[in-house]
């Protein structure tokens, strides 16, 4: 009982000498029981983390993945020394799940709400488990200072740029602990084994084919096409002019109606197999070309030609050289010449391409015919 | 014993004897002792506090007031005004409460019971010695530990699905949709099973790499509808791609938003967005997850893939 009572004097208490033997050993035993009760503190508090979970940023085989742990009933009166993270095939030991890597691992402190956030004082060693050489995957995360955590429910714990395991479909585990000491072995405060799992991502897919419609369309005659006005309707396949006399030119037209997913858009060309012919006589051509179009002659001049409602591409001259400032022409050849264009895929525009014949005094009488080919090319 | 665990304290000792003398019993004395016949105190123990209780079946037909007078070690309990025989005699109880057990385990003790036909305890009428002996409990423990799978289905095709039918089967790890044009939608479902113990349950998330992308570079559209807020999918000849899912009970939000009062289908984004949840643990829940793609006249051709990704996280 005398090393009871040296034990409370060591304690800054002192017995009253004149209190009754049972009482002096009554405020011995309270002394003794506080002094332990003090010691004890830190065992008292460690527990089980609720609420916990551990997101993989990318759950895939053998990605580079983020592992953000979350938990909850943190103990918040302790201050953490050592946050260690076990990565393993059990719930205990210390096996590195199969390909698994942490080496180039790191902790995001800036968003780890359990250390509240900082990343100063702390260090991180990289150990490896039983069997898993190079694998690093024991983190000990350490603070000789020690960190109280401000945030005891819903916090989060971030290791960033770890391998996953090549296996898919396997529970693994994370075993998180944390410690009031930076051997993080003594002074346990919080603990808690999660599970999580690989899962391969679904490959999806969709295939869409290209697509391109494109069709010549009849105009009736007397309607207005490109600046003047029809004398003769045309059909899908003919452009029937009739009879043509000098005292005034010949106009059909026909509608160029085109669609396609290509990605460039297209471009229609125009040719003809050759001058109108009548036996060994053929219609002149106009005096405009594709590249520099121009005024379509007056009545009396012989001459076939072309225009085009359609604004162009830059490829083979200026733009809107067919309508600006007017509508222009140009003769026809037998190499293909842009009529239309879509600098993207559409899903349907229509261009006029208006056929204009004129002849003179002098034109030999007789049907004269050629074939005019249109065609579409879709750019992917 | 109530509880023969060393060193417990309030246990309820309940003696029971047969052949009951028919005698008008004055006084009822309980010794507990190290030895069958002679004193001796059990470490630990203390019947100093105990009382007993009435509704001991020795003492059916008893008259006047029963008193107790206690030691460590014996519990006297007499009534001098008693003048009738118990009316029980087999299987009669006499039941001590408030006694701390010894300290000591698997050593042999003994409770001498005495009823005398006077107050004083003097002149005996029945007797009888007990062993009994406290034993320390035995501590259980089992670990149980985690457990999580999740696996992720094909569906075939032609297959209803989350109020559509599935054009083309999907595989575990493929969405397959085939070639699409704009007259008609395409839809590919996978089955998402999992399970767990984990106290809070689960929740699985979706997520992709990117839009649908082809070789150039070329994207299909995000279907109008948001995880929070998903809304009716595109009809055919418009571009879009998106996913519903059948889970009417998720754990964020409106919980079946997915499903009530129609189907409805959402976006698909890069960050994680929930699908499937349960609350608690599930020894297996299955949920289907559908894709739909439309495209437009103007989608731009070209084979279009991405990477969809289902990530389930338990709760412990």
């Amino acid at each position: 009982m005398g090393r009871l009572a040296r034990a409370a004097a060591a304690l800054g208490i002192s017995l009253p000498k004149r209190f009754g033997r049972h009482i002096r050993y009554m405020l011995i035993w309270i002394v003794m029981l506080s002094a332990w009760g003090i010691r004890v503190t830190p065992a008292l508090a460690a527990g089980t983390l609720s609420d916990a979970s551990v997101s993989l940023s990318d759950p895939q085989p053998s990605d580079t993945a983020n592992y953000v742990f979350t938990g909850s009933s943190v103990d918040g009166a302790s201050a953490i020394m050592c946050v260690q993270e076990v990565w393993s095939t059990s719930t205990t030991g210390t096996q590195a799940p199969t390909g698994f890597s942490g080496a180039s691992g790191s902790i995001n402190a800036g968003a780890s709400t359990l250390i509240n956030s900082s990343p100063s004082g702390w260090s991180l060693a990289k150990l490896d488990g039983t069997s898993s050489t190079g694998q690093n995957n024991i983190y000990q995360y350490t603070n000789s200072t020690g960190v109280t955590p401000s945030t005891t429910t819903g916090a989060t714990f971030e290791s960033d740029g770890l391998t996953n395991s090549s296996l898919a479909g396997t529970d693994y585990y994370l075993q998180l602990t944390t410690y009031g000491n930076i051997n993080c072995t003594s002074s346990l405060i919080d603990e808690v084994t999660v599970t999580y799992i690989n899962t391969v991502g679904s490959t999806l897919s969709v295939i869409i084919n290209p697509t391109l419609s494109f069709s010549v369309n009849p105009v009736a005659g007397s309607v207005g096409c490109d600046g003047t006005t029809t004398t003769a309707a045309s059909t899908g396949t003919t452009i029937p002019f009739g009879p043509i006399t000098s005292a005034s030119n010949g106009v059909v037209c026909q509608d160029l109606t085109a669609a396609t997913n290509a990605t460039g858009g297209y471009t229609i060309f125009l040719r003809y197999t050759g001058p109108p012919q009548f036996g060994a006589a053929t219609i002149a051509d106009a005096p405009g070309s594709n590249g520099t179009p121009a005024d379509f002659p007056a009545s009396g001049t012989e001459a076939y030609g072309y225009s085009t409602s359609a604004t162009l591409s830059s490829t083979y001259g200026t733009p809107t050289r067919f309508i600006s400032p007017h509508q222009e022409w140009a003769a026809a050849t037998t190499s293909n010449a842009e009529i239309g264009y879509s600098a993207s895929g559409d899903s349907g525009t229509t261009f006029h391409i208006a056929h204009q014949v004129g002849v003179s005094a002098t034109t030999l009488a007789g049907t004269y015919d050629t074939t005019i080919i249109y065609t579409c090319t879709p750019t992917y | 014993m109530t509880d023969p665990r060393p060193s417990t304290g309030a246990v309820t000792y309940t003696m029971s004897v047969t052949g009951v003398s028919a005698t008008a019993i004055r006084c009822i004395e309980e010794t507990y002792s190290t030895t069958p016949a002679g004193p001796g105190a059990i470490p630990g123990f203390t019947s100093a506090a105990a009382t007993v209780s009435g509704t001991s079946t020795l003492l059916n037909g008893s008259t006047g007031t029963w008193a107790v007078a206690d030691t460590a070690t014996t519990i006297k309990y007499t009534n001098a005004t008693n003048a009738t025989a118990p009316s029980t005699t087999t299987g009669a109880t006499f039941i001590a409460q408030a006694i701390t057990n010894g300290s000591t385990s698997n050593t042999g003790y003994w409770l001498q019971f005495q009823t005398f036909s006077d107050a004083t305890c003097v002149t005996p009428v029945d007797n009888a010695t007990v062993g009994f002996i406290y034993n320390t409990g035995s501590t259980l423990s089992l670990t149980v530990s985690p457990q999580l799978s999740f696996i992720v289905g094909a569906i075939g095709t032609t297959t209803a699905c989350d109020g559509t039918t599935t054009t083309a089967a999907s595989t575990a790890t493929t969405i397959p949709f085939g070639t699409v044009t704009s007259a008609a939608n395409a839809v590919v479902c996978q089955s998402l099973t999992a399970a767990t113990n984990a106290t809070n349950g689960f929740t699985v998330y979706t997520r992709y790499t990117s839009q649908p992308t082809n070789a150039l570079a070329q994207t299909i559209a995000n279907a109008p509808g948001t995880n929070a807020a998903p809304a009716a999918f595109p009809a055919a000849g418009v571009e879009a791609y998106g996913y519903t899912t059948n889970d009417s009970a998720l754990g964020t939000g409106t919980v079946n938003r997915f499903t009530n009062p129609v189907q409805e289908w959402a976006a698909m984004s890069a960050t994680n967005a929930e699908v499937m949840y349960e609350a608690t643990g599930v020894t297996s829940t299955t949920f289907d997850i559908a894709h739909q793609v439309g495209v437009s006249n103007l989608t731009r051709p070209g084979t279009y893939t991405t990477t969809v990704i289902y990530t389930c996280t338990p709760i412990y």
